[in-house]
């Protein structure tokens, strides 16, 4: 899975524009969303924190449950993806997934983040991942991490 | 030792909540035998798919759950087309119409619910005048309007909205008739509701409310002809009768079981017999907000009833109550989303958002800190959030509650710490 850091964000929604061009997604649909927050720290400067809402590709994932049709899917490397043309549109999988990703095209079919499988294949990283400037987002096979480290690694540096 | 028939898991339904309970006890038993009865022949189908056959968006073969194949790999043995008639829990045995009785160890009832029928329509067997249930019902309505026609669907909840929708997606003129005042009236308040009537009629279904049926006929040539309270008339080809469900218990009116609104259970989902277990649509669930024990009649209840169930019945002891009414209402894009009880009236502060186009709205409603209901109209990307708000995890504080409040419209920023 893709793991997100924070502290080297600076808000430039590269992953983002990166992840729509490479999937071919329409406006209000994406694989990882970026959210920002401004603050005052102690000294009354202006802090700017960062956010990203990012497919945990769940071990037991709620979105492959309770689709009605079977459209979500986990293949044999742990990797949950859609079936776009099968799905119906009826967001019962937005509705159950605790980080609210998946998003949906101009047909009201869903999208989600597939971690780029097919550039996987061919030796790439994630579209998202290869498009940040500052190395903010890094690509973890699910299968390489346990799943404490996975839980140690969310902790630390994840969206919630 | 006992005999192995009496370890069979026995399930009744292969809907939502029975196969997702076969998936769940598959999931920590790969060996017990278990058994699937249906009472609809053929494969496994989502009944919720159904509207979206009709209108095109997927070929039939979308809608099917599971395949033959899916049950013989994982050794689950599926009886399709022989309902239950009959239940006898000393000897521990179903009786199925066919005449094969089937011994169990556990039972799971989850045959789901029934469609009301008008007394109105007694005795009138008109082809075109049905329900929208089964697959039986979709093939036929699809059929009939294949090249034109109107259809009239009488009801104004869920699944009238979902036919009146799927019609009109496929060209046809739909005429809704409502009794009340608004449609979706136990999901949405007046402001969403008057959103989505309009959202219809821009796609041509006409919203007749305050209005009642006061006869239906044929008339030759096979078109129903539905008089109106007012005098207004209508003729269609097609009448879709969609006036609520009630639990499809029939089968267990010799049982201690039957129950009008359902079938009771405790938070481990077993009924008052031991051994027997019971999800879906049938089973009146506690409510995660109002503590009341209802049976919610939603697909995302009854999968998460259904693997609780089947998890208890393979030895587990997961705590399944508290049940969340969730509906979707979508109009190709924009659409309206109802969690919890957005039209709860006691002890509850209400506070609601519009925006300016008039096309986005938001009723949030709070009793003290928690968020127990809240409606939301148009686009939005953060209504995944809802759900688990709640359902009072992360229990909100002062401060989120504030914020959420004063950033109403993109709930994510305040949830996320942020
Ligand atoms: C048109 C339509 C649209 C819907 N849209 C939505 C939606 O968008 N969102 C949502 O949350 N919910 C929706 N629902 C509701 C949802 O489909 C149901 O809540 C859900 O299917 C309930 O699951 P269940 O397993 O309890 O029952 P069902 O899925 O109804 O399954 C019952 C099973 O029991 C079998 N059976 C019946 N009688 C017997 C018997 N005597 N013996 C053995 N087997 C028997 C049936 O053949 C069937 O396999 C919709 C329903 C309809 C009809
Ligand atoms: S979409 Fe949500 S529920 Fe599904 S795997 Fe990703 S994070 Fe988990
Ligand atoms: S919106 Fe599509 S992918 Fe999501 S649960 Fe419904 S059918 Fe499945």
């Amino acid at each position: 899975m893709i793991v997100f850091n924070p502290d080297r964000c600076v808000g430039c929604y590269a992953c983002q524009v990166a992840c729509k061009v490479e999937r071919g997604l329409p406006a209000g649909a994406c694989g990882i969303t970026v959210l920002s927050y401004e603050s005052l720290d102690g000294g009354g400067e202006r802090r700017v924190h960062y956010r990203a809402l990012l497919c945990h590709h769940c071990a037991d994932a709620p979105c492959v449950r309770i689709c009605p049709v079977r459209a979500v899917t986990r293949d044999k490397n742990g990797i949950i993806s859609v079936a776009s043309e099968k799905c119906i549109g009826c967001r019962l999988c937005s509705l159950s997934c605790p980080h609210s990703i998946p998003s949906f095209n101009d047909r009201q079919q869903m999208t989600k983040c597939n971690l780029c499988i097919e550039r996987i294949e061919a030796g790439l990283k994630p579209a998202c991942v290869a498009g940040c400037p500052v190395a903010a987002l890094e690509i973890e096979a699910p299968r390489e991490i346990s799943v404490r480290k996975r839980r140690g690694l969310l902790r630390k540096r994840c969206c919630l | 030792m006992r005999p192995e028939k009496k370890e069979r898991m026995l399930i009744l339904g292969a809907g939502a909540a029975g196969l997702s309970a076969a998936d769940a006890i598959r999931s920590v038993n790969p060996d017990s035998p278990v058994t699937i009865v249906s009472g609809e022949k053929g494969l496994p189908y989502a009944r919720m798919a159904l509207p979206y056959y009709i209108s095109g968006k997927i070929p039939v073969k979308g809608i099917f759950t599971g395949m033959r194949r899916d049950f013989s790999g994982r050794k689950i043995e599926y009886i399709p087309g022989d309902p239950a008639v009959g239940l006898d829990t000393h000897r521990q045995k179903v009786l199925l119409r066919s005449g094969l009785a089937l011994e169990y160890g556990k039972l799971l009832v989850a045959t789901g619910s029934v469609p009301e029928y008008p007394d109105m329509l007694a005795g009138l067997d008109a082809p075109g005048i049905c329900n929208l249930w089964t697959l039986k019902d979709a093939l036929q309505i699809k059929r009939r309007i294949e090249h034109g026609g109107a259809i009239a669907v009488w009801g104004a909840g869920f699944v009238a909205f979902m036919a009146a929708k799927a019609l009109a997606m496929h060209g046809r003129k739909v005429y809704l008739i409502c009794r009340a005042n608004r449609i979706l009236r136990r999901v949405l308040d007046e402001g969403a509701a008057g959103l989505m009537e309009h959202a219809l009629s821009e796609k041509g279904v006409v919203c007749l409310k305050d209005t009642n049926v006061e006869h239906i006929g044929v008339l030759k040539g096979g078109k129903k002809h539905i008089v109106l309270d007012g005098g207004r008339e209508l003729a269609v080809d097609v009448l879709i009768v969609a006036l609520g469900t009630r639990p499809n218990t029939g089968f267990l009116h010799e049982t201690p079981l039957a129950g009008k609104k359902g079938l009771e259970v405790d938070e481990y989902l077993g009924t008052r017999i031991p051994g027997i277990y019971a999800a879906g649509d049938l089973a009146l669930v506690r409510d995660c907000v109002t503590g009341e024990r209802i049976a919610h009649a939603l697909w995302s209840a009854a999968v998460r009833e259904g693997r609780g169930a089947g998890l208890n019945m393979a030895g587990d002891r997961h705590q399944c109550d508290l049940s969340l009414l969730m509906n979707v209402i979508d109009l190709g894009g924009y659409g309206a989303v109802s969690v919890g009880h957005p039209l709860l009236a006691n002890n509850t502060e209400v506070y609601q958002f519009a925006d300016k186009a008039g096309k986005a709205y938001r009723r949030l409603v709070f009793q003290d800190r928690r968020l127990i209901g809240a409606i939301i109209v148009g686009r939005c990307t953060d209504t995944g959030f809802f759900p688990a708000l709640i359902r009072g995890v992360p229990e909100l504080t002062q401060a989120r509650k504030q914020k959420i409040l004063r950033f109403p419209w993109n709930i994510a920023p305040a949830l996320l710490g942020l």
